[in-house]
């Protein structure tokens, strides 16, 4: 398998993919349920679901379709993305529905504005190779 | 083809210095641009206040996830303006002080240049500290910063 650089790859909202992105990250999370009775010596965990945490950075664009959507959601009153990619490469990525869950815009001397957003996933996810 | 953003950003610097006269709201009456040196020897008196840009060291860095995506390289070009009045006695240090703030002035706020660049930054100012008879003379240093997709080269 080939190796993965920050070469290739990209953040895609819903049919708008987004520019100026300068660092992104998901993590793949599970929910447990300890089921352990009392006097039990070991511990019993069931799982219960799998999420998708993704947060990514870029350089604030207001003109860019995908920055622009991340804000507006908020303001909007509804959260939600019928669809989130994260590509690995040019051409395989995780997506599925997901919730934002913040957008942050910082500002300070010497560099760009940074648009920060995070979400999480809704429901199945899947992932497409290249 | 296009020239270069780099070569772009010089012809606005340029541009923008020439424009130094008091009839445009400046405290002094530039009479030469160059990117020429001549050295401060050769350069003739009828030209001094005089104003030598040249584009000098530049840094490069990947500014964007993704070769090829928008905005995937952000580059800072280092431009040095050295400048030259005469020196007249009590007069050295208000010539001096007011083609400072003019050349500043001038780079700063330039619309055609703002349009090509992020941001301009006034870094540094290094004079000759008045070893150098009959003229005062320095060089201003600015940083633009700039981005690009790397597939036009910049």
């Amino acid at each position: 398998m080939a190796r993965k650089e920050y070469t290739a790859g990209k953040i895609k909202i819903e049919s708008d993919d987004m520019s100026d992105v300068t660092s992104m990250s998901i993590t793949m999370n599970g929910q447990d349920w300890d089921i352990t009775a009392i006097g039990d010596a070991n511990p019993s965990v069931e799982e219960v679901t799998e999420t998708f945490e993704i947060s990514f950075t870029a350089n604030y664009n207001p003109t860019d379709s995908a920055q622009a959507a991340c804000r507006n959601k908020f303001i909007g009153g509804s959260r939600s993305l019928t669809s989130l990619a994260y590509y690995e490469d040019a051409s395989a990525y995780l997506s599925g529905s997901a919730l934002l869950t913040s957008v942050a815009l910082s500002k300070s001397v010497g560099g760009f504005d940074q648009l920060t957003v995070s979400a999480t996933s809704r429901g199945t996810w899947s992932y497409t190779s290249s | 083809m296009a020239d270069s953003v780099r070569e772009q950003i010089m012809d606005a610097v340029v541009t923008a210095l020439k424009t130094i006269s008091r009839i445009n709201g400046y405290e002094t009456d530039v009479k030469l641009v160059s990117e020429q040196w001549k050295g401060y020897q050769n350069t003739l008196p009828k030209d001094i206040p005089s104003v030598y840009p040249i584009d000098t060291d530049e840094t490069k860095e990947p500014g964007a996830v993704g070769i090829g995506a928008a905005n995937d390289t952000q580059a800072v070009l280092t431009v040095v303006c050295t400048c030259i009045v005469t020196a007249q006695h009590n007069a050295t240090r208000i010539k001096r002080t007011n083609l400072i703030r003019d050349v500043e002035k001038a780079l700063v706020n330039d619309t055609s240049l703002l349009g090509l660049v992020e941001w301009i930054e006034p870094t540094t100012i290094v004079t000759d500290g008045g070893t150098i008879v009959d003229i005062s003379i320095w060089d201003q240093t600015f940083e633009l910063t700039y981005i690009y997709n790397s597939t036009a080269g910049g």
